[in-house]
């Protein structure tokens, strides 16, 4: 069975045994967050930050419970490619109910884009000509938490919506750069 | 590359030519999508940790949970009834709070809540665990903070989208067993449905 299989499969038996909620209890909390920030901001890349902050902030909790439920051994991060698949199959299968396809990697190996068609946070939602223009990445949110759950293990990354089907693209895609691996730090016993 | 500060094309966001299919072209969705309880969880503490970096007191951060609350309330009211095919506009008090503990609470929290009563001229809706505050567990020194002020914001968000104007507050049974939401209308609700029962 290919690895991709294999993750896949993770993945789906994960979701099967954790608690479920509907959807769109998730959707319409998330719709009103964003609209509080949008009213408490009044700027649209302010609020992009602000989304890209409290996903960072659920990220780096996240991944204990990514560790704890998946098959850590499948679901491994030790390699950015074997990384790349397992957030695409098996964070997003559990966490969101939907997979990832991972495309458009660079030559040196460092740069993936996670693109997908449905998106839980997206349903219901029609923006604005305004926060369309201003640049609003309405589902800001997951770039945080990619880059918050990835820190903590050693991972420094950059992520990047470039495509949302709110503001007219046919699919959603977030661009993810590795920067560096970072170091543990064993402090000496003083 | 693209970059943040990029303006979008402007073919992508109108073009007259390209037939736009908006949201109301579509089908509305079945409501069987599912996603994770802790996902739901992540962000609801997020939501309160937010809004406690920018308040001063603990009441004001239940009101800012009804805020968020009740956006979803008059949201999920106008989908619950789009949803229902033979729904019709309720008009009395009971009937509506029915709807809202049957299949507004279904439809968020996947169950019926546990009871309805009324005392005198106030409602109340018990409900064992509402399933914002499962995960929250309050500081030492927090005694009097209801996290679930965000589905009492519901509440009010429903009743309001079904004219209903009423205020909404949450206590504990003593023993804990249970956190009620009690619901008191507005004057103008109570003398329309005394007309109503004439």
């Amino acid at each position: 069975m290919s690895n991709i299989a294999k993750l896949q499969k993770v993945g789906d038996s994960t979701f099967g045994r954790i608690e479920k909620i509907n959807s769109e209890l998730l959707t319409m909390t998330y719709g009103s967050l964003v609209t509080q920030l949008l009213r408490d901001f009044e700027d649209t890349d302010a609020v992009n930050k602000q989304l890209e902050k409290m996903g960072h902030k659920i990220g780096v909790r996240l991944i204990e419970e990514y560790m704890a439920k998946s098959n850590p051994s499948a679901g491994s991060c030790k390699e950015f490619k074997d990384t790349a698949e397992a957030i695409a199959k098996v964070g997003f299968k559990m966490f969101l109910g939907f997979n990832a396809q991972v495309t458009s990697w660079n030559q040196e190996q460092t740069q993936f884009s996670l693109v997908f068609q449905e998106n839980p946070l997206n349903d219901f939602v029609e923006l604005p000509e305004r926060l369309k223009t201003e640049g609003l990445f309405y589902s800001n949110l997951l770039c945080g938490v990619i880059r918050g759950a990835l820190e903590m293990v050693q991972m420094r990354v950059e992520c990047i919506f470039v495509k949302c089907p709110l503001r007219g693209d046919d699919v959603s895609e977030i661009k993810v750069t590795l920067i560096d691996y970072l170091k543990e730090i064993v402090l000496e016993d003083e | 590359m693209f970059k943040r500060s990029d303006p979008p094309t402007p073919t992508n966001a109108s073009s007259p030519s390209k037939s736009v299919m908006t949201i109301l072209d579509q089908p509305l969705s079945r409501g069987k999508k599912e996603v994770s309880l802790s996902s739901f969880s992540f962000l609801f503490s997020e939501i309160v940790q937010y809004h406690q970096g920018r308040i001063n007191t603990y009441p004001e951060l239940e009101q800012k949970l009804a805020e968020t609350g009740q956006n979803v309330g008059l949201r999920i009211y106008e989908l619950c009834v789009f949803r229902d095919k033979n729904s019709k506009r309720e008009h009395k008090i009971s009937t509506q709070l029915n709807f809202i503990t049957s299949v507004v609470w279904k439809t968020l929290y996947g169950k019926v809540a546990d009871s309805l009563e009324k005392m005198e001229e106030q409602y109340m809706i018990y409900e064992s665990m509402p399933l914002e505050s499962r995960y929250i567990s309050l500081g030492r020194n927090v005694t009097n903070l209801h996290c679930s002020y965000f589905t009492a914001g519901v509440i009010k968000g429903v009743l309001q989208a079904a004219c209903f104007p009423a205020t909404v507050t949450v206590a504990m049974t003593s023993n804990k067993e249970y956190t009620v939401f009690v619901v008191s209308f507005d004057r103008s609700v109570i003398e329309r449905e005394l007309q109503i029962n004439k």
